[in-house]
């Protein structure tokens, strides 16, 4: 799985869609609860690619997960924080804001409510330019990674 | 008076040793299972009537094996059904360990099970209704707090009357996919026909013959007629696999975990948003993600500091008291009495070997309570999170950065401590790797030579590059044994428990099963350890102890040409001899073989620095000591890897050695 479809860093959410090649790992993850459907979201990662913890969406049980064992899991991402997109004509979704009262006024001020829908223009190391009907939005790296959005199957031409 | 036997099997992390200790007290035997090294306790405790002992089984998620763990629990179930089982589950967080629970009670032996932490879930505001959940899983549920003792007379009087067969249970149903559901349906009326000895359900029979592809070994082994349906069985695993695109057991482990998911939905009611727990910002700081590691390492160097100033002094006390013995015994008439050689061996043999035992009481003892402080509190699953990326460049689990640490105060409880390692593939190499740590006997020896030889300027920062030797030789042997495989390694998949106060009773219990564990196990072997370089160093009996015509000297002298080109003279190649015993020893041995009064001078007199150097390197590396090794015996169970690492130490002392005196021959120094 291209880590692409399945960024392994903090607030990501996804659904497992199946356990992956090995019998052995793929029982050990039934086992504990990590089954196709369940819904996990990294908690925290490791420094230089140590493993992971994970938050089981049924339970909110925390599990650590090695890496080589995430990457073999099949994911489809339904929430990450906006900093972990790429630009493209892929439509995104705003779903939660983490952050304090004055970040959710700043959000509110740009018009990033939840539920408000964008696309990615431009990523910069150091901010994100936003497209939202017809109009340009920036937001700061920071900000960005408070801001937890969700894919929309819908691309904007 | 019955006898009853009670298997207590439940999830990791639910509560079950406290319960197991609660209900059992210290009146507990500790062994293993047959052939691996997992431990078994047992426990008695008398029910009204009834003897019953209670077996505490590994803690483990599943009847399906994919762990050692597992495979315990299913063949003991299986092979020898218990009158009983106790199972637990933690009503903090019912789901996890309900699919277990499911499956356990599919089984259709006599069960109870036991929701334990009310007080914890009562304080997050959980709420359970036992009713409904007795009434779908078809057996009695008893609420307990085994911390407190909370409900324990209820589960006793519970247990009681599932014993005495007062308590009607039936298996739970769970749904299957349809096309599951026919093959396991089908298949489970021939093994009503057919099965009369096996004691467990027939649905459950069924289910494990396609699930599973040992259950036919060890069910036809208590059912033969079974057999017939073995390949039935397989033959409905790959058609139902087929089907449904996806492994058999992984297709189980979703029905029972769907079913537990409706049976939590249906009986426990959760308050609305469930506010940071404490764990939660515990962990923002212990895991976090630049500080998690220093803090760690901080923690670990607290813990060693304390466990070594409390330890040292009693170790040392206690290899006092044993030398007073040995000098008292000197001059009793009655061994007067007997031939010189056999006072010795009495004295120089046996009674040394016994020291070395008992010398390393406190460490052990000392070095368990702060394992199970550590194990207990939650913080063990963190530290192994928080090391595994380092450890896995060595195919190490986090864990093994404890027993390596620990090996730098003394190598024995190391070894002893890496079973917390979750596979064999981890212990075994762990076990290996530990004795390359400098251990506290190894740095006397170290501080000794260095100060003779060295200038005092220069003396400390010897012994500092032996350290920084120390970590480079585990990683150079880690890189070694790399390619091997000593078992299957165990994917990293792991829980993260809450953080909770550990109980003084677990603690303590704990530590003098361990104790107990090594006297049992290891002493014998380091007896015999020393009684053999004893034997060695004092025969024949005519010659001075270790002089070159003893055993030791002469072999020390046929070796002499391998030693040679690591600048080791063939006295102190019999000093290693000696250092077999304890490293700390190989001073005392040193004196013995030089037979001068003042040793330093004589050392002087005979070594150079170059040969110095080499001679502690060489003693860095060589052979864990007789207690190591017994420790790596008795822990892998196989001689093989007490063998090999052995010759592994023999052979990377003798080539880094060989690189440090030749290389320093050639810069130039002499």
């Amino acid at each position: 799985m291209a880590e692409r479809d399945f960024p392994l860093r903090p607030s990501v959410t996804c659904r497992v869609r199946s356990l992956g090649a090995d019998p052995r790992v793929a029982q050990r993850l039934a086992q504990m609860g990590i089954l196709p459907g369940v819904e996990v979201t990294i908690v925290r990662a490791g420094l230089l690619g140590g493993p992971l913890e994970l938050s089981l969406g049924t339970s909110g049980q925390p599990i650590a997960l090695g890496v080589e064992e995430a990457r073999a899991l099949e994911c489809q991402v339904v929430a990450l924080p906006l900093a972990a997109v790429e630009a493209g004509t892929r439509a995104y979704r705003v779903c939660a804001l983490r952050g304090g009262e004055t970040f959710r006024l700043k959000m509110m001020e740009r018009g990033l409510n939840v539920g408000a829908e964008f696309t990615v223009e431009r990523t910069r190391p150091y901010q994100l330019r936003l497209g939202m009907k017809g109009e340009v939005v920036t937001v700061g790296r920071g900000e960005a990674q408070k801001l937890i959005v969700e894919p929309l199957d819908a691309t904007v031409p | 008076m019955t006898e009853a036997t009670i298997a207590v099997c439940a999830a990791p992390n639910t509560g079950k040793t406290t319960l197991f200790n609660r209900l059992t007290g210290s009146n507990q035997s500790v062994g293993n299972w047959p052939g691996v090294t997992v431990e078994k306790k047992t426990g008695r405790r008398r029910l009204d009537g009834y003897d019953v002992l209670f077996v505490d089984l590994p803690g483990v998620y599943s009847l399906t094996p994919s762990s050692e763990g597992e495979r315990i629990t299913r063949d003991y179930l299986w092979d020898s059904p218990p009158d009983a089982i106790l199972n637990v589950l933690d009503a903090g967080n019912l789901y996890r360990g309900l699919g277990f629970t499911l499956q356990l009670a599919m089984t259709g032996l006599p069960m109870v099970v036991a929701v334990s932490m009310m007080d914890e879930a009562h304080a997050k505001g959980i709420e359970i209704d036992f009713e409904r959940i007795s009434e779908h899983l078809g057996l009695p549920t008893v609420p307990i707090v085994a911390r407190t003792g909370e409900g324990m007379p209820d589960l006793e009087a519970t247990l009681l009357a599932v014993l005495q067969g007062k308590s009607t249970q039936h298996p739970p149903h769970i749904s299957f996919p349809p096309v599951l559901e026919q093959a396991i349906s089908d298949l489970a009326r021939e093994v009503e026909a057919t099965d009369e000895q096996s004691g467990l359900d027939h649905v459950f029979v069924a289910a494990s013959l396609m699930e599973d592809a040992d259950a036919a070994v060890h069910l036809t082994r208590r059912s033969p007629a079974l057999k017939r349906l073995v390949s039935e069985a397989a033959a409905n695993r790959r058609k139902v696999e087929k089907r449904l695109a996806v492994d058999l057991p992984i297709a189980c482990a979703e029905c029972r975990f769907n079913a537990a998911r409706g049976l939590v939905r249906e009986a426990v009611r959760m308050p609305p948003s469930l506010s940071a727990s404490a764990t939660e910002r515990l962990d923002r700081l212990l895991m976090h993600r630049w500080l998690g590691l220093p803090l760690f390492l901080l923690i670990m160097l607290g813990l060693f500091q304390a466990m070594f100033a409390l330890g040292t002094p009693l170790q040392t006390r206690l290899a006092a008291g044993i030398q007073a013995i040995q000098a008292w015994l000197w001059v009793q008439p009655a061994l007067g009495a007997l031939p010189p050689l056999v006072q010795s061996f009495l004295v120089e043999g046996l009674l040394a070997g016994l020291g070395v035992v008992v010398s390393f009481l406190p460490i052990i003892l000392l070095f368990f309570v702060m394992l199970s402080l550590v194990e207990d509190s939650g913080y063990m699953a963190r530290a192994a999170f928080l090391m595994d990326r380092l450890m896995h460049t060595l195919r190490l689990d986090g864990k093994a950065f404890i027993s390596l640490l620990l090996g730098y105060g003394c190598n024995v409880p190391a070894v002893l401590g890496t079973r917390i390692l979750s596979s064999r593939h981890s212990r075994v190499l762990a076990m290996l790797l530990v004795p390359f740590s400098l251990c506290s006997g190894r740095l006397q020896v170290f501080v000794f030579i260095s100060g003779i030889l060295f200038a005092p300027r220069s003396a400390p920062w010897v012994v500092f590059s032996l350290y920084i030797l120390s970590f480079g030789i585990i990683f150079l042997a880690g890189l070694l044994l790399r390619p091997f495989r000593f078992g299957t390694p165990a994917p990293f998949i792991m829980e993260l428990p809450p953080y909770r106060r550990p109980m003084v009773s677990t603690v303590t219990l704990r530590a003098a099963q361990e104790l107990r564990d090594f006297l049992h196990r290891a002493a014998t072997v380091i007896v015999i350890g020393v009684v053999a370089v004893w034997f060695l160093t004092h025969y024949p009996p005519d010659v001075p102890a270790g002089s070159p015509d003893s055993l030791a000297g002469r072999t020390g002298l046929f070796l002499a040409p391998a030693f040679s080109p690591i600048g080791i003279h063939w006295a102190e190649t019999v000093a290693l001899f000696f250092g077999f015993i304890a490293k700390e020893i190989l001073i005392g041995a040193l004196a013995v073989v030089y037979g001068a009064p003042d040793l330093a001078a004589a050392i002087r007199a005979e070594v150079t620095p170059l040969q110095g150097l080499s001679f502690m390197v060489f003693t860095l590396i060589y052979t864990p000591c007789v207690a190591t090794l017994a420790a790596i015996w008795s822990e892998s169970r196989s001689w093989r890897v007490a063998l090999l690492s052995m010759l592994l130490g023999v052979g990377l002392a003798w080539l880094v050695s060989f690189i440090v005196y030749q290389g320093g021959l050639w810069l130039g120094y002499t």
